[in-house]
This record gives C-alpha cells, structure tokens and sequence, in this order.
C-alpha cells in the first residue's frame, strides 16, 4: 500500500477559512468584525502585489505579516475564548503539537509568512512542495464562478479589466470591446451571414487588439486576470498572441447559438428589423419591472401620473397607457366623509371613467384587428413594442377593477338613509343632465356591450373595404381591419342582424366611389357577389365560433358551415365552393389527365416529334 | 377537345394556374427556339416576362385564363405556319 503523503498544515489557511469567510456558527465575530476585516484587506494587499519585482513583494510581506500579527494579537486579547475554539480546531488538524494557546497569534502569523513566501515558487516546484497553499479559497473560487456565470470568457475577461485599477490604460480596448459586444445576430439572420458582419467589425477591432496583450503583462493585474478566468473557466488561461481573437470567434459563436435557440420572441419581427432579440428583451424587462414599482406606488396610494420627457411614439404611447391604467378614479377614497355633494362628484366621476374605459377597449380592439396575423403583415419592432405595452396594461383588465370600485361606492349609498339617497339622486340628475350622460351608472357588461355596438356598427361601416383583400395572388393582404378580431364576442343575434345590415349595404353601394374600382375591368356584380361571399363567410364563422364546438374534422365543419347558413339566414352557403373546391386536387390530376389526351392529338406536339424536339410538358 | 381542356383548366386553382402557364410559356419559348434553330431562322428573344408582369387587370384569375388561351391558339397558330 503507498504511503500516504501528509501536506503540512496551514495556520493561516485555517484562521482564514475559518474566521474571514466566518462561516462557523459556534462563533461569534461581532467582537472582531474590525480586525478580521483589516486581517482580510492586508492578506489581499499581498495577493495582489506582482512577484516580478521579488524585493518589492518581499517588503510588502514582510510589512503586512507585521501588521497582520499585531491584528491577531489584538483577538486573542480582545476574545481569547474565541481563540479558544480556533487553538483546539488547530490541535485537532495537527498530529504532533506542543503549542500553547498564547503562541497562536504568531503561529498563524508564520504560516501567512509561509503560504505567501511558497508564491515566489515555480508551478512545478510547488507541485512537489509539502505545503497546500491555494492561491484562492474555496470560498473565493465560488465567489469568482458565480461572477463569471452567464459571461461568455470575453465579456468576463473585459468586465475584469474595467474593475482593475488600471482600467485607464485599457480604455480603449474596453470601450471598443462594449461596441462589439453589443453586435447581435438579427431575427433570421444566418451564420455565416452573421459572422460576415461580426468580421466587418472585427477589423476595426483588430487595431485594439494589437498591443493590449502588452500593456496588460507591463500591470500587475496580467497574474490576476489571468488566474481569475482560468478558475472561471476550468481551463489554462494563458494571454499570449490570438488569445483574445479566440475569444472573440467563440464569444460569437456562443452568442449565436444562444440566440438561435431562443424562441420565446421567435415571430414578433419580420428580417429586416435590425434589433436583436437581446436588445428587444431588456427593453421589455425594463418596462415589465417599471410596472412593478409603478404597481408598487399605485397600492400605496403613492402613484403620480407619469410624464416622460422622451418624445417617441413608443414612449408617449407607453405614457398614455400608465396614467390611464393607474387611473385614481379606480379607487374609492377612503379618508372622504360620504356627504351628498362628495358622492354625487364620485359618481359623475364613475361616469366619465367609464365612458374613458369604454373608448380604450375600442381602441385596443382596433389595435388587434389591425395587427392581426391574417393580414400577412409581419409586425415591426414598433408593434411588437406596442403589443407589449399593450399586454403590460390591459384596458380588459380594468373593467373588472371598474365593477369593484363601483359595487364599492354603490355599497356606500345603499348604507345611507332613505332621505340622503332621494336628496342624492336628485342632484345626480341635475348634474347628469349638464353633462350629459343618461341612466344608471354604467355597469362593466353595459360598458362591452357598448364596445360591441362600436364593433358591429364599424363592421357595417367599413364591409365594403375591409371584407375582402384586393391583392388577388393573397400575398399582400390590403386590408387595414381583421373583421374576424371585430366580430369577436358579438351575440349570435347581433351577427345575424349585422349580416342583414352588411347585405343591404353591399347591395345599395355605388362601387364607383371606390378608389379601386375600374369599371373597365370589372364588373360591379362581380365585385358585389365577391363582397357578399365574403360577407357570408365572416358571419357564419363567427356564429360558429359563438356555438364553441369542439375541434370538427374538415368535412364536418364544411356541413357546418352550410347548416349554419341555412339555419341562420336561409340562404346557401356561398363561400365553400368558391375556397374549398380549390383545395381539391382531383381537379389538378383531372386537368393533367384531359391535356395527356389533348396533347396526343396536337398539331404542336406532333410537330415537336417530327423535328426531334424533346417534349417537357409533364 | 380544345374546348373541354380550357375548361378543366378554369377549375384550378390560382396557384395551380400560374405555375402551369409560367411551365406553358418558357416550354413554348424553348420549343420556338429550338425549331427556329433547325430551319436557320434569325429571331430576337420573345419577352413572355411581359405577360407574367402586367398586373394592371385586377382580377389575376381573368388574366391568367385569357393568357392560357392565348398560349394554346398560339402554338397551335405557330406549329401549322412552321
């Protein structure tokens, strides 16, 4: 059996783990917080002190070990049972020992002389030295990984030089490595395309790169930087010529990847949006946590209307959606004294809140007609902003806290007696008549079924433009509105007296009014069956979405669909046969079928045989 | 025959009916080509593109069947002068 090497064992090393990471509970630090801190910074002092200059560190060593020992002497005088413990944990790591407890401080002081004189050594000399002095702890070493997590070893390696108190010399490579660090691959952009770009940049790179290897190894921090990400990354980390345009390639390489395997915002771009998925993430993080400190002060009763000083689209978008949807008329006072005047303003305040709420609804609504995929219109950067802001503060959201505030308030005048309520309902109408709002206080369901009498009454305005695209081949939809989204959540019975309404208009309108329309080349009965097949198909697939049917194989949803027309509006259903029966292929087999026999016979083929041309037709 | 071919050709759909005319035009072009080669005949290139390009008829559908019609009269046209 080989014998088992003993390493001599480090005081120091265990002074350290033990009381500057202070990671034993039987021990109270409070008494030493100071000296153990100054013990820390002096050990630190050492650590960071080049060894190129042997004379110098030996200085710094010898001057700092002075101080460390006056330090530990301080401990063991301030706290001796504290030293108690340690002397007795030292005794249990050591085999032979005659030490005595008031020898400690020097003790530990010789073997932090010790560890750090064991620097001065070659790799390969302290291999084969009995002494374990790591360099770092272990403790430092978790430290160091965490830092380095989720950092690609070139972000690392320039994060640390920016934290290095030589960061001045390296400035430039510093400033030059952020811009390129902030090249990302585009949505869709290929790799080799990517890296195509990366090496445009690359090149104005180059003349950073060149030196900075040298101006590094002239500091001291070339040994730190260096052990720093050899720890962080598990590998040999060596600074010499290509190091770096290594660590560009695979930086990018990584950052590529990455991305590509991101698909959670995969779809919101088309390709020519020259944002990366990065830069469109932050962006919506910062606006996802401004909500929550938003949300934060608005709970506490310490919400401001916000008023950005920017004046993009985006942001005053973003402004508008905030102050409306942290609204204090959501709110029901609570330090008010309920007297008639103060309840008559809250309900007019209800009034106007509702009719606000009510124009947001629309306008969101209108937003997702416009935006909807249908229309084969791939959203911008824009859009894709908007629909975040959108999501962030849902006008939908708002009605329910609408219908809770105003059960609220409704709570409070039921409480009061019979003469308040009649003298409450008297100034009420007063104050409603001059401004003009009639009935009741509006409820959340009398506020949607007003947003849908603005859906089908826009519906029926705009059927004639909006049904049907005028990009025949379909790879444009020229629409503006998606009537599918508008026609969402409208009553079965309203659908049907819409589609009367959309009939009669079809019907009755002059087509030359529109812009579109060359009566040259069309027919207006042409255009106004077209408007009404159209019209047919939006209908019945709406009422066929309001039944909530389970998922239908193709067949049956055609049937459906007929009965749906037959049912509904007696009438044939138009739209299957003019979209369905072009999805039949027998029709293309049969057509190919009827040429073979056409061409059999064809004074063209025949005079292809004769002159020896090979016929291509299929 | 004729009649019954261009008939079964209106029941396809746009997209069957475009690829089919863009095989029917570059065939014709080729055919042309290669017979006027043969007889030593001198002709400029003939530029289809301009049929597939004009989108100045609203209905593409129109359009395509005329363009199918006219394609078939005129290889039959061709082939008897040839």
């Amino acid at each position: 059996m080989a014998k088992k090497v003993k390493k001599k064992f480090s005081a120091f090393k265990l002074f350290y783990d033990e009381f500057i990471y202070k990671e034993n509970d039987n021990i109270s630090y409070a008494s030493v917080e100071r000296n153990i801190k100054r013990i820390r910074d002096l050990t630190m002092e050492v650590r960071k002190t080049s060894k190129r200059d042997l004379e110098l560190y030996k200085l710094k060593l010898e001057r700092n070990n002075k101080r460390i020992r006056e330090q530990l002497d301080e401990i063991y005088n301030l706290n001796k049972a504290m030293f108690e413990y340690y002397f007795l944990l030292y005794k249990s790591c050591v085999e032979m020992c005659t030490d005595k407890l008031e020898d400690m401080p020097f003790i530990i002081s010789c073997s932090f002389y010790d560890d750090y004189r064991l620097d001065n050594k070659t790799p390969s000399e302290l291999e084969n030295s009995s002494y374990a002095v790591p360099k770092y702890s272990s403790l430092e070493k978790k430290k160091i990984r965490n830092e380095a997590k989720g950092k690609t070893k070139l972000e690392y390696f320039v994060y640390l030089l920016k934290e290095s108190d030589n960061r001045k010399l390296f400035m430039r490579f510093i400033e030059r490595s952020e811009e390129l660090l902030a090249v990302k691959p585009y949505i869709n952009e290929g790799y080799d395309k990517f890296f195509e770009r990366i090496n445009k940049q690359l090149i104005k790179y180059n003349n950073y790169l060149v030196g900075i290897e040298e101006i590094l190894k002239t500091t001291d921090d070339y040994e730190v930087v260096c052990d720093i990400m050899q720890i962080a990354y598990h590998k040999k980390f060596i600074l010499n010529d290509g190091t770096i345009k290594e660590m560009v390639n695979l930086h990018f390489d990584e950052v590529y990847n990455r991305m590509k395997d991101d698909k959670s915002l995969r779809g919101q771009f088309n390709e020519n949006n020259d944002i990366s998925f990065e830069t469109f993430k932050s962006l919506t993080d910062d606006f996802i946590k401004e909500k929550e400190t938003l949300m934060d002060a608005y709970v506490n009763g310490k919400f401001e209307p916000v008023s950005f000083a920017e004046d993009s689209y985006i942001t005053k978008f973003r402004e508008l959606l905030i102050n409306s949807f942290f609204d204090s008329r959501y709110q029901n006072k609570h330090d008010v004294e309920w007297t008639i005047s103060n309840c008559v303003e809250r309900a007019i305040s209800l009034y106007s809140l509702a009719h606000d709420l009510e124009d947001q609804i629309f306008e969101r609504v209108m937003y997702d007609a416009s935006h909807s995929p249908l229309l084969k219109r791939n959203n911008d950067v824009r859009s894709a902003l908007i629909k975040k802001v959108y999501d962030l503060y849902n006008p939908f959201y708002l009605l329910s806290l609408y219908e809770k505030s105003k059960d609220e308030f409704l709570e409070i005048i039921k409480e009061k007696n019979q003469t308040f309520k009649d003298n409450f309902e008297i100034e009420l109408n007063q104050k409603k008549t001059q401004l003009g709002y009639h009935g009741p206080i509006p409820t959340m369901k009398s506020i949607k079924t007003k947003v849908n009498g603005r859906r089908i009454h826009f519906i029926e305005e705009y059927c004639i433009t909006e049904l049907k695209s005028r990009d025949e081949i379909g790879d444009y939809d020229t629409r503006n509105y998606d009537l599918n989204v508008m026609i969402h959540d409208i009553s079965t019975s309203d659908i049907v007296e819409l589609y009367e309404n959309m009939k009669i208009k079809i019907r009755n309108y002059n087509f030359e009014n529109l812009c579109f329309f060359d009566e040259v080349q069309v027919q207006e009965s042409y255009e106004r069956e077209q408007l009404l097949i159209a019209a047919q198909e939006l209908v019945t697939k709406a009422i066929y979405r309001n039944m909530k049917l389970k998922n239908a194989n193709q067949e049956d949803l055609l049937n459906k669909y007929k009965d749906i027309c037959l049912g509904y509006f007696n009438e044939k259903c138009l739209f299957i046969k003019e979209k369905y029966n072009d999805a039949n292929k027998n029709g293309y087999n049969d057509f190919l079928k009827i040429r073979n026999k056409f061409n059999e016979n064809s004074k063209w083929m025949r005079l292809l045989d004769y002159h020896k041309i090979k016929r291509r037709l299929l | 025959m004729l009649e019954e071919y261009t008939n079964s050709f209106k029941t396809l759909s746009l997209k069957e009916k475009r690829e089919i005319l863009l095989k029917e035009i570059a065939d014709t072009l080729i055919a042309i080509e290669n017979l006027c080669e043969k007889k030593n005949v001198d002709i400029d290139k003939l530029n289809s593109s301009d049929y597939i390009k004009n989108k100045d008829l609203l209905f593409e559908e129109d359009y395509y069947n005329l363009m199918f019609m006219y394609i078939i009269y005129m290889k039959e046209d061709l082939a008897m002068l040839l």
